[in-house]
Formats: structure tokens, sequence, C-alpha cells
């Protein structure tokens, strides 16, 4: 038998060129924005799709998620005392299961009445034990947001309609954390003395809710696929969609495929900054940009090479051009930060961020230091792709005044684990995005600017911060608060650049998603608001 | 044969118990912080010390590692950082959609090879062209060939869906876990369809590579032995060249191809890692994807098992199969 003869390898190596280069014409086609589609059909079912990008990574149990996207099933399926209006660009308490309250002037003793006519999705009534129980889970399960109920003293009920608790210290950001998204929860506990097995019914809650919610949990299978109810005894309005289905999606390509195919109702977290711009011209859809309390900042690290010199953080903090970062990288979702806090957080008079842009000083100094010591790394949070471009910016920016920066990636669980390590590993310059918990500037300052705190990566602080922070968490004024954050600022380790919108793109027959939208709740809606126009 | 299977056993332990061992060491050296990655943002440094305590993360490391050991042995993976599940019921839930994928890849790719094989042997009309599509496919990352065929199927052309395993919401409660089975043993062909429909995409895209792999080792099998003797005298006796092939040739070309069939099997896992984050396909491939980041280390240490083991596994069937397709191989 004769042999044929084959391709030849550069027939091969041509076919297989055209085929990528087909396949990346296709895939830049697919994913240019601009222009406009037609819009697409809403549905007749009553069924909302949405989507989550990744896993939500924790069980949707209020007792332990403590990260983004999964606040989509635990502020709709639980529910607290306060909560946070919608719609609005300052965070403004409202009632919830408490439908009114007092503080006493010393912020130690609140009272509450209470929502009557409330059952939890197991058909228990909502009374006043359930304070103590939900307080009681969420210190034994001693997660991430069990810091909220510590200082609680007593809960002490009144019928079963009131409640008064005292803290063990004064605390004037408690009616806060009652209001956050991550804050206790209101639990029934006949549900949770009934599956509490092992674990405080830990095992239990990672696919069922015991809360009060317009929604109830019905599906929960990790990596592929969350769903909500209707829950048909909610005290409150009842929501529109009967089911809300949340597949788990891998990559935002796909899951702006579906969108744009109408499989997906709306996009409401992680599109990057890249997709914005198109999607704001793309008259098929509707965009929001939504206020938030999310903020990037800019750290830098006081224990290693030139940046041990406080004038040296200073000049830094100078020499970054704010203005040109948040226009490169944002587009129609940020805008260039005025305070210290993050924002709609304070007062906008207060807790200025006065850094006038001069690349000067930091020039002087690179040209007085041997060349060793001009080469530092600028690292990013690897898990947003807009930060490895703030991370690129400022390399570049820094190249100008003789500085060679490296830019390296870097997984939140290694960033968390500098804490405390007064950034031996970290890098010289850092580069994330973070909104506090709760809405009080207590809450942030202390966990970015005290020596103790979960987001003081680098290990920077000083006394007076910490002493103007103690005085603001005791009284509440906003003026210790201020001068917390401009003594902050006069160490140099961090730089508030730019404050970040959600920004959420929908079909443009989903309807009520600003009423939906609350300024403390990043990359969640409450869902009972929307419907179909 | 029980020698063999003891043999194979053995290499198998130790094959684990030094994968596990290099697992402690990079876990060792590694910077990522399970405590903290779980704990967020607030946690005191009390709480930190007290779960770093709880998992038994401030032992040493050899301790650590005879511990794990000790836990495997009595089939316990430890607990998820990130599921909060143990990972034995996290892979029993994962494993059966990347068994279910790989099967319908290797089954694919087994498919294509022998079209490769046999068409460009007898010239088959359409051989090259054939070969051309799949050469090109082959030499095309993965994620690539994925993407392009969401565009084309899903996109453009509307026939196939892009992710996920199943557009069924009450899905069946099957034994197997495969949605195919599970979907055929409760007579829910609708089940069966759409999950074969999700299949296509991924298990071809996982398929184009190890499709040409094994189709031109058959291929360069079956040349080589219908130039043999026995093929000749075959053919001088009347036999058609289609009848030498499949009655005579082919037998004796199935070892070569099964080896390759294994060793293709075996890397297949990892090609799964990338078409499951393409496809958002929930299986292994994504669970071990969004455990790395945030360093839950029992979810990798577990998955990382669970492949070393099949790896092996799937190395001593084929070493079987073969010995049971040509004789003069012995185990």
């Amino acid at each position: 038998m004769r042999r044929r003869p084959g391709l030849t390898s550069s027939r091969r190596r041509v076919l297989a060129a055209g085929a990528m280069a087909a396949a990346v014409a296709l895939t830049l086609t697919a994913c240019g924005g601009g222009g406009s589609s037609a819009p697409n059909a809403a549905p007749t079912d009553t069924v909302l799709k949405l989507s989550f990008l990744q896993d939500i990574g924790q069980p949707p149990d209020p007792d332990i998620y403590y990260a983004g996207q999964g606040l989509m099933l635990t502020t709709n399926t639980y529910e607290g005392l306060l909560q946070f209006k919608a719609g609005t660009e300052k965070p403004v308490l409202e009632p919830l299961l408490a439908t009114s309250w007092t503080a006493s002037p010393d912020n130690r003793v609140f009272s509450f009445e209470l929502r009557q006519g409330v059952t939890f999705h197991d058909g228990t009534p909502f009374t006043a034990a359930a304070i103590k129980a939900s307080f009681d889970r969420r210190l034994a399960v001693n997660q991430g947001p069990a810091y909220m109920v510590a200082d609680v003293a007593t809960v002490t009920t009144d019928g079963d309609y009131r409640a008064t608790i005292t803290l063990a210290e004064p605390n004037s950001a408690f009616l806060d954390y009652l209001a956050s998204p991550y804050g206790p929860r209101m639990m029934s506990p006949t549900a949770l003395a009934q599956h509490a097995g092992s674990d405080h019914a830990q095992t239990y809650l990672q696919t069922h809710d015991v809360g009060t919610g317009p929604y109830t949990l019905s599906d929960a299978q990790v990596g592929s696929r969350y769903a909500l109810k209707a829950y048909p005894g909610y005290w409150g309005k009842k929501p529109y969609f009967t089911d809300v289905e949340l597949p788990v999606l891998t990559d935002t390509s796909a899951q702006q495929l579906q969108f744009k195919n109408g499989q997906v109702a709306a996009i409401t977290h992680d599109l990057p900054s890249s997709a914005v711009e198109s999607y704001s011209k793309n008259t098929g859809f509707t965009s929001y940009s939504l206020p938030t309390m999310m903020s990037g900042n800019i750290y830098v690290n006081p224990n290693k090479g030139m940046f041990t010199d406080v004038t040296t953080r200073r000049a830094l903090q100078q020499a970054i051009d704010v203005e040109s970062l948040v226009k490169q990288t944002y587009f129609g979702r940020g805008t260039v930060a005025k305070q210290v806090y993050p924002p709609n957080m304070i007062d906008p008079q207060l807790a200025l961020q006065t850094v006038r842009h001069d690349p000067a000083p930091l020039t002087k100094v690179a040209a007085g230091l041997p060349s060793d010591q001009k080469n530092i790394t600028v690292g990013y949070d690897s898990s947003n792709p807009d930060y490895q471009l703030v991370a690129n910016l400022v390399s570049t920016q820094l190249a100008s005044m003789g500085i060679t920066a490296k830019v390296q990636g870097y997984p939140s669980s290694e960033v968390y684990g500098w804490v405390g390590t007064k950034g031996k590993d970290a890098p010289e310059l850092f580069a994330s995005s973070a909104w506090p918990d709760a809405p009080s500037p207590y809450t942030w300052g202390h966990i970015t600017y005290d020596p103790d705190g979960g987001l003081n990566y680098l290990g920077c602080s000083s006394p007076e911060t910490t002493s103007a922070l103690t005085e603001g968490k005791r009284t509440g004024s906003s003026e210790a608060f201020s001068t917390a954050a401009a003594r902050a600022l006069e160490t140099g380790c961090w730089l508030n650049f730019v404050d970040i919108n959600d920004f959420i793109v929908a079909q443009s027959w989903l309807k009520g998603v600003e009423k939906a939208h609350v300024v403390t709740n990043p990359t969640a809606l409450r869902l009972a608001e929307l419907t179909v126009g | 044969m029980p020698a063999f299977v003891l043999k194979r056993l053995s290499a198998m332990v130790l094959i684990l118990v030094v994968l596990t061992g290099v697992m402690f060491v990079l876990q060792s050296v590694s910077s990522l912080d399970p405590v903290h990655a779980q704990l967020g943002a607030q946690a005191s440094a009390d709480a930190v010390a007290a779960r770093r305590h709880e998992l038994g993360l401030d032992l040493p490391l050899t301790t650590q590692f005879w511990n794990y050991l000790v836990a495997v042995v009595q089939g316990d993976f430890g607990t998820s950082f990130r599921t909060r599940r143990p990972v034995g019921t996290d892979l029993l839930s994962f494993v059966p959609a990347t068994l279910e994928l790989a099967l319908a890849g290797i089954t694919i790719a087994l498919l294509l090879a022998m079209l490769l094989a046999f068409s460009t042997t007898l010239r088959w009309r359409g051989a090259e062209v054939l070969r051309v599509v799949l050469f090109t496919g082959a030499a095309a990352p993965m994620f690539l060939l994925g993407i392009v065929g969401i565009i084309v199927f899903y996109q453009q052309l509307g026939w196939l869906p892009a992710t996920g395993r199943s557009s069924v919401a009450d899905l069946p409660d099957g034994p197997t876990g495969l949605l195919t089975v599970d979907g055929l043993l409760a007579g829910r062909l609708d089940v069966v369809a759409d999950a074969l429909q999700h299949l296509v995409l991924p298990a071809t895209a996982l398929a184009l590579g190890p499709a040409v792999a094994i189709g031109r080792v058959l291929r360069s099998s079956l040349l080589t032995d219908l130039e043999s003797d026995y093929a000749r005298t075959g053919r001088a006796k009347g036999l058609s060249s289609r009848g030498v092939l499949f009655k005579h040739v082919l037998r004796n070309c199935v070892g070569s191809s099964l080896a390759m069939t294994g060793l293709q099997l075996g890397l297949m896992f990892s090609g799964v890692l990338v078409v499951e984050q393409v496809f958002a396909w929930p299986g292994i491939g994504q669970y071990v994807a969004q455990s790395i980041p945030v360093a839950d280390f029992p979810a990798i240490a577990g998955v990382t098992l669970l492949l070393g083991a099949v790896y092996v596994v799937i190395n001593a069937v084929v070493d079987l199969l073969q010995a049971a397709a040509d004789p003069r191989i012995k185990v």
C-alpha cells in the first residue's frame, strides 16, 4: 500500500493560524459592545433569571456569609431588626422587623418595638424571643460577622413585641450593625433548635433558610445553581417574581453572552470596566450606575525600602495622578475620591482628602537614591482585572519619576495573610477595593487604620488615629472621625483614589432596579422590588 | 493477575503518599492564608489564632501530614474551608459531572480517532478535510476551542447551550449522578436529551486533541501492519483490503491505540479543569479552581489525591485491556 502524503507542517501551521485568527475575530465581534441590540422579550412565567459569576464561596448562612455576591441570597431570605432605605445615595436607617427604636445618649441601651404578624419560613411567629436566639447563634458559630454582637451584654423582653438590648461598652455604630447586610438576621428559634445538629444548624443552613424575608431558598447546589421562591406568608409587599434562578457561571464572557441572548435578566456585579462603556451606549439594554460605599485604595507599605520614610510616603501620595487613573480605568462607574473615607459615609465637608497632584517631590527623592533602592513592587488584588490596570498605570507613572516598578497580582487569601506581619511579605504598594460592613466611619476606620484592623494589610497605624477613632466609637462624633481621617492621611500609608458605583445592566423590560438597590448592599438587589414593564 | 493488582495497588499507595507529601510542602512554603480567607476582614487576632488551632495549622508540618494520612485512610478528607462541607461529600457531588464529561469526551475522541485512522487508511472521500479539521482543532488551545464553539453554536446559530449541565429545573435524583444515566433510569427522556445537548460542546472541545493523538497512533499502526507479510498474504488469498483491515490488522493494532487512549484519558482529566471553567461545568475542575485562590487546602488535596488515583487506575486498566487484546502481552 502506498503511504498517502500528509499535510506539510507549513500548511498545517497556516490552517491552524487561520482558524485561530477566525476565532479571535469571532470573539471580538461577539464581545465588542456599542451600538444597539434588539430588546429581548420579558418572561411570561414570573421567573426571574439572574446569575452568579463563580460560586458565592460560602454557605448562604448570614452568620457565616461575609463576602459579596451571595448577599443576593442572604438579604432576600433573611431580615434584621433594621435596614437601610433602598434607592438613596446616603445610608438612611428604616424599620424592618422593628417598627421603631430608641438609643440611649451614651450609645449603650437600645429599645425596639417589634413588628407583629410576621412569620418565619417554617411558620413560627416572629417574637422578641428570636432576638436573643439569633444573637446567641451568631456568637456560637463565631465566624467573621460575629463581632457585631460580641458586645451585647443582655437582651431583655417585655412581652412578645418589645425588646431592649444593652451593650457592655458604648458603640455608636450598633444600630448600623443591626441594619448592615452582614448584621444579625432574625432566625426561627424553632428551626434552629430542630436542625441544630452538632454545628448550630450550619449544615442545614447550607441548603435551607430560616428567615422571614420575601423569598425562601429553594435550591442551593454549590458551584452549579441557587434558586429562590417567593414566600407566600410574607408580611410585606408580595414580590412579582415567584421564582428567581441563579445559575453559577464561571466566566464574564459567558455571562454577557447569556445576557445578550436574553437568558439572563440582568448582570448585577463584576462587569469589567472595559464592558461598562459599551453597555452604557447600547440602547437595547438599560444600564445603571448606582451609588455604593465602595472605594479603591492604594496602600503604602511603611515597613519596606524607601517608603519607611514618612516624607517619601507623602511624596508618593502627591505623585500619583489620580484623575488619570480613574479616567483610564473606571469610565462611567467611578469618580475621583474627595474624602479619606469611602463615599456616602460622612458629611461631604468632613474628612477631606487634600492631596494635590505634584510629581516633583517624589522625583527629587528618587534622584537621591542609589539605583538598587529604586525598584519596588506594585501589587494588586488579582480577583479584579481593574486593579491590574491600576497597578500598571501606577508603575508607568512612577517610571517617569525614576522609579522602576514591577506589577504583581495577589489572591485575597495571600493578602489577608499579610495582616499582623508588618507587611514583611507584602509589596511596597498595593491596590484594591473594599466596602465597609456597615456605614459607620468607626467600622471603616477601625478595620483600616487601627493596628489590629482586618484591612490594615501593610501594618500602618498611628496612636492619634486610633485615639480619635475610639472617641468616635463612644460618642458618634463626626468631628472625631474627621480628625482620625486627617491623622491617617498624614501617615502617607493610604490613598483613597476612587469612589466606585455598582454598575448594573438589565434587559429593558426589567423595572424597579433603582428602587431595589441599597447603597450599603453592593452587588445585591431587593428582588421583591423588581417587576416587568 | 493477583500479583499485577497487588503491584499496582502498592504503587498507587506510594504515589498518593508522595503526592500528599508534596502538597504539604507546597502548603507550608505558600504565603496563602486559609484562616484569614475564611474569617474575613474583621477577624480579630484571637479569632484567627483560635481557628488556626482548631484546624491544626499550628502543629508541626510532619504532625499535620501524619494526621492527614491517618484521617484519609479512615475515609476522612477533611472539611472544605470554602463550602464548609466534608471534602468527601463535595467530591461525591462534583465527580459525576466530571466523569460524565470525561466519558463523553473519550467516546467522541475514540469515534473521531477511528474515523480519522480508517478514512485516511482506506482513502475515503473527505479524509483530507477531516484531517485538516481535526489537526487544526488539536492545534488550538482548549479554551479557544470552547470559546469558538460557544460563539458559533450558541450565540450565532443557537443550536447548543453554552454553560452548565442542564436547563431542566426538576432533575431526577438518580443513583449515579450522571444526568444521562439517571434520566434514562427515571424514564425522563427530556433530561437525557437536554443533558446530551449540554455535553456536546464541552466534550468535543475536550476530545479533539486526544482524537488526533489516538487517531495518529492507530493510523500509523494500521499502515505499518497493512504492509506486513500476513496482510499481503491475506490479500493474495483474495481478501479485500477492508477485509484484511477489519478482520486481521485491526486486532494487532489495538494495543498501541489502547495505551495512547489510557494516556489521553488521564490527561483529559487535567484538560477538564480548563473546559469546566469555560463552560461553567460544575465538576471537580471548577471545584478546585475556586478552592485555590482561597487556599482551601483540604479541597485541593482531595481533588489531587482523587486525580492521582484515577490516573494510576486508568493505566492499570489499560495494561489489562492490552493484555486481553494481545495475548503476547503478559501482566
